[in-house]
């Protein structure tokens, strides 16, 4: 159940109406801001949310998904980088759009879903660029790859 | 002096070409892809008129075809907001004749590269697409472009095992019931198995169409057809005969199986006929003797009195660049090619700032793009039709009814008054306006 993060844990609800993931939601909820209301003291919220609720399966987003996210989250799903890449002779497993995709899954969906496709396929790049140049919104997929590789 | 032309889809590429053409002093500014390269690789020049939807692949299909000269008549009549408006105002028979004219110099432009269009003016042929449904297109790409179902009752489907994103039983299955739906009872089709070449099939379709480039590959392809052969019957294809060489992929894979072949149509993300016809239409630019620029026009000022024109381009690769111009061809598209965006909160004209209107002459930017949207999926939506209103010599008009730039001609779908996916004329817009712009732009110069 853990395994999955808050997501995870919340699809897992959604399927066998877990008790734990109901009283998850009524902790981080609205029983948190009573909590947070009564605690005095300073210190990061976002630590000592963390620190609540981390046996509970639920984490923050990796430091620089939101910047890589954001580039990707631009992406038309339009097809063309695939294509640009197929016709310049780029490496047999490659698709310039796993990275884009995955990458624009990184904040939204902690379980990362196509992260290894995505990873295996930013190994395989030569950086030649022509899918970003082809881009209609001129997401630079190579950057993408690169800063995607670096969350291992 | 110097013209440029801003844009490297259908519009801008033909406006360039027409002024190389002419031997004038022509400068491309070529961005990312755009429409152009997202579309089917058909081509319509007026198919569906507004109030009549599907009314050209009924007609197509009821074998009482309408000519293009008809449907065209058709439009003006029933939307004067439309850029053929614009052009031609009511005559039908001066649009047709610009049609012919157009669709010919392109042809003659883009043969070289392989990717010369086929089709007429007498009716419409009727395509297959990838799901299943069917489309009427005046003219195509040498990939679909023998596959019209009108011609014949025999029809194929390939199959392709292991290619993704792809199934020739969902296929046959759609366009049995929609042939049947409009009354061709008469036409059967098909699924037909071959044994595809080692080691072609079992990828995404990008990589099977850069595989089937070899022609080691496109040899044994042919090979397999031959045990598919029927003459007097069309074989549909998943869409990935070649990138670089397809309307020789296709000739050959004719002669093996002894009728025609041709691609299904398809859509992003994998329209594999429009990205080959708009990198046709860049070798075609690169060929002509045009200068081009690869990068995006950041800023465009001046052009006051008799003053040039400076454009401020951010070059691709290189370092900034300023470039003077008497005249200027802006081609710049709509949502896709980022001529008009829909950032920030706000509908706007990035360059110029020019006022958008939607068909209804309603004045659409500076307000949040959920205004102009209604609900409904087959609503008619103000959004899909904003773009710049212009004068009949196509330069930008200001809110009021003044100009709001004296040399600058706008081409494509920049230009409000129609909604390209509705009426299906956006092909044919980008090719009558960009042709138009570049004479103006020529005298103007």
């Amino acid at each position: 159940m853990r395994r999955g993060g808050y997501r995870g844990f919340l699809r897992e609800f959604t399927r066998t109406g877990s008790w734990r993931a109901v009283s998850l939601q009524l902790r981080t909820g609205a029983l948190h801001i009573l909590r947070s209301l009564i605690a005095r003291g300073g210190g990061d919220p976002v630590a000592q949310f963390l620190a609540h609720y981390g046996a509970d399966g639920v984490r923050a987003p990796h430091v620089g998904a939101r910047a890589l996210a954001l580039d990707a989250s631009r992406c038309l799903a339009c097809g063309l980088c695939s294509l640009e890449c197929a016709r310049v002779g780029g490496a047999p497993p490659l698709d310039p759009r796993e990275a884009v995709i995955a990458a624009s899954r990184l904040e939204t969906d902690l379980l990362r879903e196509g992260l290894a496709d995505a990873l295996a396929s930013a190994e395989a790049c030569g950086g030649c660029d022509a899918c970003a140049r082809i881009c209609p919104e001129s997401i630079p997929i190579h950057r993408v790859q690169e800063r995607l590789a670096t969350l291992r | 002096m110097t013209i440029a032309v801003i844009g490297a889809g259908l519009a801008g590429a033909a406006a360039t070409l027409a002024l190389a053409e002419a031997g004038a002093d022509v400068v491309q500014i070529a961005g990312p892809a755009g429409a152009t390269a997202l579309s089917a690789g058909a081509f319509d020049v007026a198919a569906v008129s507004p109030g009549v939807p599907w009314l050209a692949a009924r007609d197509a299909l009821r074998g009482g075809a309408l000519s293009v000269l008809d449907r065209l008549a058709l439009l003006l009549r029933e939307a004067p907001a439309h850029p053929y408006a614009r052009l031609f105002g009511n005559d039908a028979t001066a649009a047709a004749s610009a049609t012919r004219a157009g669709v010919e110099r392109l042809s003659r432009w883009l043969a070289p590269h392989g990717a010369a269009l086929s089709g007429g003016f007498a009716g419409s042929a009727l395509l297959a697409c990838t799901p299943g449904t069917l489309r009427a297109v005046d003219f195509a790409t040498p990939g679909p472009a023998g596959g019209d179902l009108a011609a014949c009752d025999e029809i194929g489907v390939l199959e392709a095992p292991g290619l993704a994103g792809y199934d020739a039983r969902f296929t046959a299955r759609g366009l049995t019931a929609e042939l049947a739906a409009l009354g061709f009872a008469a036409k059967r089709v098909r699924v037909v198995q071959i044994a595809w070449p080692e080691g072609v099939l079992h990828e995404q379709p990008a990589r099977v169409a850069a595989r089937l480039d070899a022609p080691r590959a496109g040899d044994a392809l042919a090979h397999a057809l031959r045990s598919a052969s029927g003459a007097g019957r069309v074989l549909l294809c998943p869409p990935v005969l070649g990138i670089a060489r397809t309307q020789a992929l296709v000739a050959q894979l004719c002669d093996a199986a002894g009728g025609a072949v041709a691609e299904l149509l398809s859509f992003p993300p994998h329209a594999l006929a429009g990205y080959r016809f708009e990198r046709a239409l860049r070798t075609a630019v690169a060929a002509s003797g045009a200068r081009v620029i690869a990068g995006r026009v950041r800023t465009l000022r001046g052009g006051r009195a008799g003053d040039a024109h400076t454009l401020e381009i951010e070059a691709l690769g290189g370092p900034a660049q300023t470039l003077g111009a008497r005249a200027v061809v802006l081609a710049t598209g709509r949502f896709t090619g980022g001529g008009v965006s829909a950032d920030a909160g706000a509908v706007r004209e990035p360059l110029l700032g020019l006022a958008l209107h939607d068909a209804d002459g309603r004045r659409i930017d500076g307000i949040p793009p959920h205004r102009s949207v209604r609900k409904g999926y087959a609503s008619w939506q103000p959004l899909y039709s904003a773009g710049v209103r212009v004068d009949s010599a196509l330069r930008p008009l200001a809110p009021g009814g003044e100009l709001a730039a004296e040399r600058v001609f706008c081409a494509g779908e920049l230009l409000g008054g129609f909604d390209p996916a509705r009426e299906r004329t956006g092909m044919g817009v980008a090719l009558l306006t960009g042709l138009a712009a570049a004479a103006r732009a020529a005298e103007a110069a």
